[in-house]
């Protein structure tokens, strides 16, 4: 027996240094993506392509927006943004100006009879060639045109028409080398970033963040005023926000923890007896984490920071009862308990590797490997460091157990406990069926105010009104897919023009698809048959001249292609609208502009319903919904946990099952009544809590039972309790919000069981 | 009327003998918060070598708006603000373009803006100005900086006193539009 304890001590040494070897050979990053916790989309895999190639370009990308009071010193205080810059270069590309030769060649001058704006195509489709007439007079004599006045080759300025109408997606103009913002106040200038990496490399953000903080503060002194816009900036702030939550929480808890300890026990060893098996814990559940996952999620960590809680019970428990017994007896004595704690927990936090969620399967994971190797550690390994001596009851668990003697006992009282459990019973089903649910996006925004009205302010600037919902069309090639968006732009037309749609951008706007653009030359043929003699004649141009006219319409029918539009610079702010699938499918994007009222919104849901190939696809909402698919999920979990749990203990303590199972469920029924009144309402993370609160109450519950009303291990529950609500005490006081929702639950949740706990117990001395 | 502005040109050309200085430029031109006028346009097409006339009123708001109304041979009304550029026919508004979202707008309506009224620092951002400035007449020469003014004018010449008085524009292929302004009021 000794020596297979032994055995397995130096087994589970060597495993342990092993793990933590492998995951140190894994490059990991650290995510403070809240979207990296949701599950993947239960949609076609087109749309989540899609979907995931547009989060992909926001995320890749800073935009920074440059403005000072005059003109000069904005665009001194530019150039100078871009000179710091330029030292980030092996981590981003540059974006400060346009391609200027090329922004507005003439590169479109030959397709200017298959490129109609859709002003002189309606005017044609109608045969209102009186106003297109008009219009090119107009144009003739106006002293400013954009394009060529050629009466042989445009004479109806069609070209002209066709430059003034292209629009660019954001709102800006090519002026002496720099990007200027049109529609702000103040003289701004704009520079994109293109980040070699994701935004959640820590090395990069490291690399980056430093020089955007230095050039805001650097031109701040010159009276500049400089913006960004950008995951990465979230995605630092974020890091930095976990990273300073989590020491704090952390080292809260492990001041408290020596705190208490060493007042308790007037030694130094327990500390580390208490410590080290939860310091073990925690490396290997990191390392199994990264094992597993290509990214380790703060919402792990900060869970992890709460297992603290769990793991220390089990340590605690051995060296509070080693106080009275030899080590070997104390691990015999506790082992049922504690082989009974760590199956109930790893069952509970197990289960929610079953849920399709990718966060709470990290959670699962991180869990189940943190307790298992807490366990280990305290079973193999601490009864080795523990001293052979007895001592006397600690004077703090003589305290203790006074206090506790004196609170009543609930089996003393059966009808008061009927009546309790009644009324218990009610408020689970009150909340389940009445408390209202709060499943809004807003619970997953970890980012400060401040940086999302910084965020918000370039966007606004720089004209980007575009709605988070978008419609998608797929087809097998491009010409479908841009015969499709044409189909539809009829039917989203009828909303623009009764201004229940502010605006839509989409492709074909800028390519037609070929059978559109043969259309357009034969409705340009028309114009020409019918008015061109006549409005020539009236210019006083020659009979040559006008059959030169003629010849050239003739002469210049090109089609423009997908491809060459692809190549051409007019494309750019439009190529981020295409995705091209690896099935070689083809997708476009036709975004919404501004916001929409409900009907708007109900009718582009029925056109994408009624129209194949057309999804309508709104990421905000989708979250939201599998929130509260999940949180349904969850409250169905920890239902079905606490009833798997309670027939597994059934086995152990019959009906005294009820004295272990009744702290935790009352508890985390109250626990989460608070949370409703204070939030007024309750989501998926304070569930998620729930289930963190079941797991540490239980424990307490099968100890206090196992032991049959030690002092000490009343004592040693106190004790953990009292740790983990110094860590839970403090994520509740977190600035983010996923955080705050947990420690709301967990702060109340774990002082009542503990209050709760003493009141079961058995005023009987039984023999299990 | 033309007569006066030939022979002020000819004036003007004679007395400019050396380059002045932006500022000089700006002490002698005055840009009212409203100012109205007539104009006559001459559009040279080289192509046709002919050249084409107009005539209209031209009104004002500095900042604020040009309505820009050509009278003969067809009535058709321009109105430019600093956001939009909208074409008038007999009254009626037939277009309406957006500076904001389209970068050639923006462009054009932000250099008609300036030529209009002076504002030489606007200018500067698209062109290279030479200036001469000679007896309080003055002409400026506007050479783009880029080539994406190139397509509206490969140069433009402003001519004036306290007033611009005439525009010309030099556009691709040799054409070439010209503005006199007359009856200026403030």
């Amino acid at each position: 027996m000794r020596l297979n304890l032994k055995l397995a001590a130096v087994g589970w040494a060597a495993l342990f240094f092993v793990i933590c070897l492998l995951a140190l050979t894994k490059q990991t990053a650290f995510d403070t993506s809240i979207m990296a916790l949701l599950p993947k989309y239960e949609q076609r895999i087109l749309v989540s392509e899609v979907q995931q190639e547009q989060a992909e370009r926001y995320a890749n990308h800073v935009f920074i927006l440059v403005s000072a009071e005059q003109k000069e010193a904005a665009k001194a205080a530019t150039t100078e943004a871009i000179a710091q810059l330029a030292t980030l270069k092996d981590r981003v590309s540059i974006t400060a100006s346009a391609d200027q030769a090329n922004a507005q060649s003439n590169n479109l001058f030959a397709y200017r009879f298959s490129i109609l704006s859709d002003a002189v195509r309606q005017r044609l489709l109608t045969k209102d060639y009186e106003s297109q007439q008009q219009l090119a007079l107009s144009q003739l004599f106006s002293p400013i045109g954009a394009g060529k006045a050629d009466l042989i080759q445009d004479p109806f300025f069609l070209y002209s028409d066709l430059l003034l109408t292209q629009k660019s997606g954001i709102k800006v103009k090519p002026e002496e080398g720099l990007l200027r913002l049109t529609e702000s106040q103040q003289p701004s200038y704009l520079l994109i970033l293109a980040l070699h990496q994701n935004p959640f490399d820590l090395p990069t953000q490291a690399q980056i963040m430093p020089v955007l903080e230095s050039i805001k503060k650097d031109l701040a002194t010159q009276g500049a005023r400089v913006s960004y816009s950008g995951l990465l900036l979230h995605a630092a702030k974020g890091a930095e926000q976990a990273k300073s939550e989590i020491s704090t929480i952390g080292v809260g808890s492990i001041l408290g923890i020596t705190l208490i300890i060493c007042l308790v026990f007037r030694r130094i060893g327990p500390l580390f007896q208490v410590l080290f098996p939860v310091a073990i814990g925690c490396l290997v559940a990191i390392s199994v984490t990264i094992l597993c996952f290509d990214r380790v999620h703060l919402i792990t960590i900060a869970f992890g920071a709460g297992l603290v809680g769990v793991a220390v019970d089990y340590s605690m428990h051995l060296v509070c009862e080693n106080s009275l017994e030899h080590s070997e007896g104390v691990v015999k004595k506790l082992f049922i308990g504690l082989l009974l704690g760590l199956i109930s927990s790893v069952l509970a936090y197990g289960g929610l590797a079953l849920t399709p969620f990718p966060g709470l399967q990290q959670i699962a994971v991180f869990s189940c490997a943190g307790l298992i190797a807490a366990w280990l550690t305290v079973i193999l390994w601490l009864p080795v460091t523990m001293p052979n001596t007895k001592t006397a009851l600690l004077p703090a668990a003589r305290i203790l157990n006074h206090w506790k003697e004196t609170l009543p006992r609930l089996d003393q009282y059966p009808v008061m406990g009927a009546f309790l459990v009644a009324c218990l019973i009610s408020v689970t089903a009150g909340l389940v069926y009445f408390a209202p649910t709060q499943d809004s996006i807003r619970l997953l925004q970890t980012s400060p105010s401040s940086l999302l009205k910084e965020d918000q302010h370039v966007q606004q600037a720089l004209g980007n009104n575009v709605n988070s919902a978008f419609l998608m069309v797929s087809a097998n090639n491009m010409e479908s897919l841009l015969q499709q968006e044409e189909a539809l732009r009829q039917r989203l037309d009828p909303l623009v023009t009764s201004q229940a749609l502010l605006g839509y951008q989409s492709i074909s706007q800028s390519l037609p698809s070929l059978q559109r653009q043969q259309q357009n030359q034969q409705l340009v043929n028309q114009l020409y048959q019918t008015e061109l003699e006549n409005y020539l004649g009236k210019l006083g141009l020659s009979e040559q001249q006008k059959s030169l006219a003629s010849h050239s319409l003739d002469q210049n029918q090109p089609n423009l292609t997908a491809d060459e539009w692809l190549n051409m610079p007019i494309s750019a702010p439009w190529r981020s609208l295409l995705i091209q699938h690896a099935s070689g499918e083809f997708s476009s994007v036709v975004q919404i502009i501004g916001n929409m009222p409900t009907a708007t919104t109900a009718q582009l849901k029925s056109i994408a319903l009624s129209t194949p190939n057309v999804d309508y696809v709104n990421q905000v909402e989708d979250i939201s919904n599998t929130l509260a698919r999940y949180r349904a999920k969850m409250t169905d979990w920890l239902m079905i946990a606490y009833g798997v749990i309670t027939i597994m203990l059934f086995f152990r303590y019959r009906l005294n099952v009820w004295r272990v199972m009744l702290p935790p469920i009352a508890g985390s029924v109250l626990a989460l009544s608070i949370a409703v009144a204070i939030n007024g309402g309750y989501n998926l993370f304070n569930l998620i809590a729930l289930m963190l609160v079941f797991g540490i109450g239980l424990d307490m519950g099968i100890f206090l039972q196992e032991s049959k009303n030690s002092p000490h291990t009343w004592l040693a529950v106190s004790l953990s309790t009292v740790t983990s609500l110094l860590a839970f005490g403090l994520l509740a006081l977190s600035q983010t919000p996923v955080l705050y929702h947990f420690g709301i639950i967990v702060l109340p949740g774990l002082t009542l069981i503990w209050l709760i706990s003493p009141l079961m117990q058995s005023t009987r001395l039984e023999k299990l | 009327m033309i007569k006066y502005c030939l022979s002020l040109m000819v004036l003007s050309f004679s007395l400019f003998t050396s380059a002045a200085s932006l500022d000089e430029l700006k002490a002698i031109t005055s840009t009212p918060n409203t100012l109205s006028g007539t104009f006559t346009q001459a559009k040279y097409l080289a192509q046709l070598d002919t050249s084409l006339r107009s005539t209209g009123e031209f009104h004002y708001l500095r900042d604020k708006e040009i309505t820009w109304h050509t009278l003969t041979p067809i009535d058709s009304r321009l109105k430019l603000t600093p956001e939009t550029m909208s074409n008038y026919q007999n009254g009626k508004q037939v277009n309406k373009m957006d500076s904001g979202s389209n970068p050639v707008v923006a462009i054009l309506s932000d250099i008609f803006f300036a030529v209009m009224t002076a504002q030489w620092q606007v200018l500067e951002t698209y062109f290279t100005v030479n200036t001469k400035v000679a007896d309080r007449q003055w002409q400026a020469t506007l050479t783009p900086l880029n080539a994406n003014i190139g397509s509206f004018a490969n140069k433009i010449i402003l001519q004036g006193d306290q007033y611009l008085r005439h525009i010309t524009l030099y556009e691709a292929e040799g054409n070439r539009t010209q503005i006199d302004f007359s009856q200026l009021q403030p």
